[in-house]
């Protein structure tokens, strides 16, 4: 069953721009890991501001829980939590004093609040700082209070729009292992990023967004499906400017589908890596380039966006 | 109720987060109310407890020798101002003219015209202007009830020589003047601690009382607008757009904070007041309820245009800057900062479009003439629809919001 319906969601800041979000369609399934996976800028928090009632939506329409977003928002509001891109806490507070005043906000009071309060803290790893000033935190810890406070009241829907943002691998890991926890637990998540990593990682269902448009929608093996049988071959060469002239020369070539450049590094997707390797080799000799590491990789979702928009995730 | 408890509460937390926030919140505006009443002390009076004993000299030229020159010469020193006589006005001084026909023009009940010299950039010119004035009105007014008793005395067959006209008349004259110096109803009353009570519409508040009452009308505004601030920093640091994403309408956020600076504003408000009657010797009047009320409705119209600030400015600098400048400007203009009695009148009209105008005219009505909560009530409902505008173009703005 869908527990959250977008219907055909459009957003526009202004009458004459394109559009941030463009008939994007889709569903979340109660119980699941959906991400919504694409570049900075892709509409990504736009479409998780139009679920969670913060932005109005241009046209279309998201039912969340059976309710519309914009005729009912505060049930709405009372189903979701979110815990947003930005660290929205209060920095010269301490980790309990957020805890309350946002717990309060959500409704909760009294011996549930305190409950929720220690749990919270200790699922963070954060009850030895609990008095401390959020200020006097590291940014992981700051992104695991931020976490904190979109689970408090323990909503159906929790939604986390890009969580790891400039975090070290610890927390990181934290966070990825904890959003696993709670989805075993029965929450229904909506997880945005723009590494395919974590959306390989998390996701029972991947939604891959770009300048606005939902360009593909599926599971893992489903969206590397499209890509076929292909390999990708990754050349990092020895000249950081010489990327855009080899993926140049290799495009059109037999065997080679797409063919990238970023950061001195060339990626292809081919049919078989073995084949194309002496191929590519060949071409950086011509170019003048040399080779300093080659990597063959199995289908993913960076390689299915390559694909999809002949631009690497990270561009 | 339970999310704005948590809003409210969450305002004086933050707000109290460092010791430097207390410092501007109770001991500067403190010191300042000190400061200026030190300051003030100068020009308007020498000790609170007597106030306006400071006597402005007015040397007066008179081409009338008659008794009614004489009578108002008497009820000047009761206005503040020292007459003395002289053949020649001097330069540079506030001098008067009195012409030939003064006498005989009151006691005809003729309009008479006096002349006055006044200083252009001196503070006091308008309280001259405004003695001067009462005086010679005063005087009139006792010229024609003695004029209309004599009338009645020749009717009656009491006097019948010029002279018994004369002494008559005179005696009437000082007996109405006497008995306008303390009317049963409008007398001046000492009541509690010394505080004086008169009707006089041009009564002006002693040092103390006008810098408790400009500090606390100035500070509070800082801490008031301040709304604009923080609801900027809640916006651009996220939390704002967290909060509207709880289960919390865009209306109940909006009071939420608007409360939540409302109640700090009054605790300050409280302090400065208390602050002012205990350390100053400031006698807020015989009517709390109606300083109380005053008080309220000035905080909720400045807070709200706090509110709509915030719906306009788009950086936590730039809120700081209009803050501090709008909050110093609209008081210093609005009379909190020196007395709006000794400006232009065309200056006192402009500044009508101003709360801070509202707040220290009440207070000064409050303060220094005795007022009553009864008379205060117009000053409270231009101050609350003050805060009708500002509001209603604010909560408009927010709901736009995104």
């Amino acid at each position: 069953m869908a527990l959250v319906e977008v219907n055909n969601l459009v957003k526009r800041y202004t009458s004459a721009g394109p559009n941030a979000v463009d008939a994007v369609s889709f569903e979340i399934h109660a119980g699941e890991v959906f991400s919504l996976l694409g570049p900075n800028g892709a509409g990504k928090t736009t479409t998780i501001s139009m679920i969670s009632t913060l932005l109005t939506p241009t046209a279309g329409n998201v039912v969340v829980d059976g309710h519309d977003v914009q005729r009912e928002p505060m049930a709405v509001r009372e189903v979701i939590g979110v815990a947003p891109q930005d660290l929205a806490l209060y920095h010269d507070l301490s980790a309990e004093e957020n805890l309350r005043f946002w717990g309060e906000m959500r409704g909760l009071g009294g011996a549930e609040l305190k409950r929720e309060i220690a749990e919270k803290l200790a699922l963070m790893d954060l009850s030895d700082r609990a008095k401390a000033r959020v200020k006097t935190f590291s940014g992981g810890m700051k992104r695991r209070l931020n976490l904190a406070v979109g689970l408090l009241g323990n909503p159906r829907l929790v939604m986390l729009d890009e969580p790891t943002v400039a975090i070290d691998p610890q927390s990181r890991r934290y966070i990825l292992d904890y959003v696993k926890r709670m989805n075993a637990d029965g929450a229904t998540v909506l997880y945005t990023t723009h590494y395919m990593e974590e959306a390989q990682e998390l996701s029972h269902r991947i939604g891959i967004m770009d300048q606005g448009r939902l360009i593909a929608l599926g599971t893992l093996e489903e969206l590397t499906r499209q890509v076929g049988e292909h390999e990708t071959l990754v050349l990092k060469l020895h000249q950081e400017g010489g990327g855009a002239a080899l993926a140049e020369a290799l495009t059109g070539c037999e065997d080679v589908f797409e063919a990238s450049a970023s950061n001195g590094e060339v990626t292809l997707n081919v049919d078989s890596a073995q084949a194309a390797l002496p191929l590519a080799l060949a071409k950086a000799g011509d170019l003048g380039l040399s080779i300093r590491t080659v990597d063959i990789r199995e289908p993913n979702l960076e390689t299915v966006f390559l694909h999809l928009t002949g631009r690497a995730l990270r561009d | 109720m339970q999310r704005l408890r948590a809003m409210i509460r969450n305002e004086f937390l933050l707000e109290f987060t460092s010791p430097i926030s207390l410092f501007f919140f109770l001991v500067l505006p403190l010191l300042f109310t000190a400061a200026v009443g030190a300051g003030l002390g100068g020009m308007m009076d020498q000790d609170a407890d007597t106030p306006q004993e400071v006597r402005i000299p007015l040397y007066v030229q008179t081409q009338d020798q008659g008794s009614l020159v004489e009578a108002l010469l008497a009820v000047f020193p009761e206005a503040n101002l020292q007459p003395e006589l002289v053949e020649v006005l001097p330069e540079e001084q506030f001098g008067l003219e009195i012409p030939a026909y003064f006498s005989a023009a009151l006691l005809n009940g003729d309009m008479v015209t006096l002349t006055l010299h006044t200083l252009p950039d001196n503070s006091s010119s308008f309280a001259v202007e405004q003695a001067v004035r009462a005086a010679q009105g005063r005087v009139g007014g006792a010229a024609l009830v003695a004029k209309m008793g004599l009338e009645q005395a020749r009717q009656a067959g009491v006097v019948s020589t010029p002279e018994e006209e004369l002494q008559f008349f005179r005696e009437v004259l000082n007996e109405v003047l006497a008995t306008a110096q303390q009317p049963p109803a409008t007398a001046q009353v000492r009541w509690a601690e010394g505080a004086t009570i008169t009707d006089d519409a041009n009564a002006m508040a002693t040092s103390a009382e006008q810098a408790s009452a400009g500090q606390l009308v100035t500070w509070v505004q800082i801490t008031l607008l301040g709304a604009a601030e923080v609801l900027v920093s809640e916006r651009l640091g996220g939390t704002l757009r967290r909060m509207l994403v709880t289960p919390a309408s865009r209306f109940v956020v909006l009071l939420g904070k608007l409360l939540g600076r409302l109640a700090l504003g009054l605790l300050q408000m409280t302090i400065l007041l208390v602050g002012g009657a205990l350390l100053f010797g400031v006698n807020w009047g015989r009517h709390p309820l109606a300083v109380a009320l005053v008080s309220l409705a000035f905080a909720i119209a400045t807070v709200s245009l706090g509110i709509l600030l915030a719906t306009v400015v788009k950086t936590r600098g730039q809120a700081g800057s209009i803050v501090v400048g709008l909050s110093m400007g609209m008081a210093a203009l609005g009379g909190a900062w020196y007395p709006l009695e000794i400006t232009p009148p065309l200056y006192r009209q402009v500044v009508q479009i101003l709360p801070s105008t509202w707040a220290m005219r009440a207070y000064t009505d409050l303060l220094a003439r005795g007022a009553n909560l009864v008379q205060v009530l117009p000053y409270v409902g231009i101050l609350l629809g003050f805060a009708l505008v500002f509001l209603t173009v604010g909560v408009w703005r927010f709901q736009r919001y995104e």
